[in-house]
């Protein structure tokens, strides 16, 4: 019923609409006469009453979003981990703080086709190990295409480019890849508040400097998020990473579950408390790994 | 002397006693007082069903007692007003009962106009199958078992949910409509709905005394004017005339006319249900294959690319 209700509110008094109200009503007319039950209903609808008035005349009101582009974030997570060197043994834990800023650019195409450019930075301090510190810069450009017709599947493909540098320091790199990265998404939606999302994710690196920690990522993903209140929400996920080293046919799994609870404090600020578990096996036994992280962050986002 | 104290405490206990029991006997009154309603208005034919008693017609301030049901017949209204000041108006042919004074209204089919002072405490108001928290607003709710359910925010925010699906809830903001099938496993997206054409034309406003929450809907009037000055919200030429699902398409001279204010005394002529003039109607009939929730799912996929 609403469906159909809806689709006539988003147009304006153009003839398509006359076109379609002579359509939809072929299409819901019931096939004999008229029929009033004791209830009050005719045909489905309020029998006509005296009273007819009493709530009013209802005009319905288009309301025009505009679509901004720009989106803008900024967070500071902080957290304790288990394993800061992800190293098989002699494990050493540490608190991190990994300030982060992000901008991009989302301009709409089409109705169901978005590009995105952006760029992220974010610097991770370690507490006391401050040798491990370093920064990680992206710098992104692709397009998100969405597909309503199944089931609002959604594609996304786009080069991203990644350097690390030593601490904040951003002229200092260590290590820099060129990648495209390709991301397929389902959504299944069980309610307004529920979400699961099903995804595999490739990134394939086509250049990079230093090939030694140059890899390909195939990656399969299970998402669920709940809206447990109007601004509180809670979200979970699943991963398997297959990574795939350009050198010393070195090959790891990786499994990671995390989960983060969030609470909106404003439309633009919310606070979360985040945990993840990663465990890793390679095919290099000295690679094995597992760490976990637990904390918390706080992050600003606006779009324009 | 003895005995003397001896008679006065036994006096005082028994005098304490009755006292107690006295009060004992007074709480379900005094506790039963607050949940009760006045009829404080009254056009027609309206019945009054008290548990376990055959329905006799109201008279202006009757009390309703908690756990009641009232009933308008056709052409007929009525004004509740419970004492924590918030009022129920009752359109015609429509069947209302409330347990527990607001915290519990039921609407078993018909329209009611209901007012929940912010501070009243928490009240909702339930169907069959959909149950909105009206706490602190001003809604107009109209249902028809296995029909529909239209829910209409004049000031407020309502939280509308389905029972037994949890998660499928929606908020109701100021100057927002929601039509939806009773029996659907998801409710729709609400849409904007220009509340002073509509404040203009209810009868069961224009027909009583002030509401009491008028100066919440005008501020709620004056932000859908400075959202259509600002062109972030325009007037379409759908309208509902009333109760019903039917969306009629009018013409601009139609919306002129309908514009103007309504008096009081004026009984709504044929001309406020148009039909030979329309451009054309919507049918919104309730179908079983028709669950609205695709659309919405759809568009918030598409509009966000996140």
């Amino acid at each position: 019923m609403s469906i159909l209700a809806q689709a006539s509110f988003a147009q304006g008094p153009t003839s398509q609409d006359v076109d379609r109200a002579q359509l939809l009503q072929d299409q819901t007319q019931p096939p004999f006469g008229t029929s009033t039950s004791s209830e009050g209903i005719q045909d489905g609808h309020a029998a006509a009453s005296p009273n007819d008035a009493d709530i009013g005349e209802q005009e319905i009101l288009k309301r025009t979003t505009e679509y901004r582009p720009l989106y803008v974030a900024l967070a500071s997570p902080i957290f304790y981990t288990s394993n800061v060197a992800l190293t098989r043994s002699g494990e050493m834990s540490d608190v991190v703080v990994a300030p982060m800023a992000a901008m991009y650019y989302q301009p709409r195409i089409t109705k169901t086709l978005y590009g995105n450019f952006g760029a992220r930075e974010q610097v991770f301090y370690y507490g006391s190990n401050h040798a491990f510190d370093f920064g990680s810069l992206d710098v992104e450009a692709g397009l998100n295409y969405f597909m309503p017709q199944f089931h609002n599947l959604i594609l996304r493909a786009e080069y991203d480019f990644n350097r690390l540098t030593f601490d904040d320091r951003l002229g200092d790199e260590f290590f820099s890849n060129h990648g495209l990265i390709f991301n397929a998404e389902l959504p299944f939606r069980f309610s307004r508040a529920q979400q699961l999302a099903v995804g595999v994710n490739t990134n394939i690196s086509v250049a990079a400097d230093h090939q030694s920690p140059r890899r390909n990522d195939y990656e399969a993903y299970v998402a669920y998020s709940v809206n447990l209140t109007r601004a509180f929400s809670v979200n979970a996920a699943g991963r398997v990473v297959a990574r795939d080293y350009h050198q010393n046919g070195r090959t790891d799994v990786s499994e990671i579950l995390s989960a983060s609870a969030t609470y909106r404090l404003t439309d633009w600020c919310s606070i979360s408390a985040i945990s993840s578990f990663a465990h890793s096996d390679s095919n290099k036994d000295v690679f094995d790994y597992s760490v976990a992280n637990v904390g918390g962050a706080i992050a600003l986002s606006a779009r324009f | 002397m003895k005995k003397a104290t001896r008679s006065t405490r036994s006096a005082l206990v028994c005098t304490g006693v009755v006292l107690l029991s006295l009060m004992a006997a007074a709480r379900p009154t005094i506790a039963a007082q607050p949940n009760d309603a006045t009829i404080t208005r009254l056009v027609n034919d309206v019945q009054l069903r008290a548990a376990q008693t055959a329905p006799h017609s109201a008279s202006i301030n009757d009390k309703v007692a908690d756990g009641s049901s009232v009933q308008t017949g056709m052409d007929s209204r009525t004004e509740l007003t419970f004492a924590d000041q918030s009022l129920a108006r009752l359109s015609a042919n429509t069947i209302f009962s409330f347990n527990e004074g607001t915290r519990n209204l039921d609407l078993a089919s018909g329209a009611v106009l209901m007012r929940v002072p912010k501070g009243a405490g928490r009240a909702k108001i339930s169907t069959a199958r959909v149950t909105a928290a009206i706490t602190g607003t001003t809604v107009i709710v109209e249902y028809h078992p296995h029909g529909y359910l239209k829910f209409i925010s004049l000031e407020g925010t309502a939280r509308l949910y389905l029972k037994g699906r949890w998660g499928e809830s929606v908020l109701v903001r100021p100057g927002q409509i929601l039509i939806t099938n009773p029996d659907a496993k998801n409710l729709p997206d609400p849409v904007d709905v220009d509340l002073a054409r509509l404040l203009k034309t209810a009868r069961l406003i224009i027909d009583f005394p002030p509401l009491g929450s008028e100066n919440l809907i005008a501020k709620e009037i004056e932000k859908q004017q400075r959202a259509k000055s600002k062109k972030s919200m325009t007037d379409t030429n759908l309208v509902i005339f009333g109760k019903g699902t039917i969306v009629s398409l009018t013409n601009p001279a139609q919306m002129t006319a309908a514009s103007r204010p309504i008096s009081a005394s004026v009984t709504p002529g044929p001309d406020a249900i148009p039909s030979s003039t329309d451009l054309g109607t919507v049918a919104t009939l309730p179908s079983p294959g028709a669950a609205p929730n695709g659309l919405s799912a759809t568009n918030y996929t598409a509009d966000d690319p996140h």
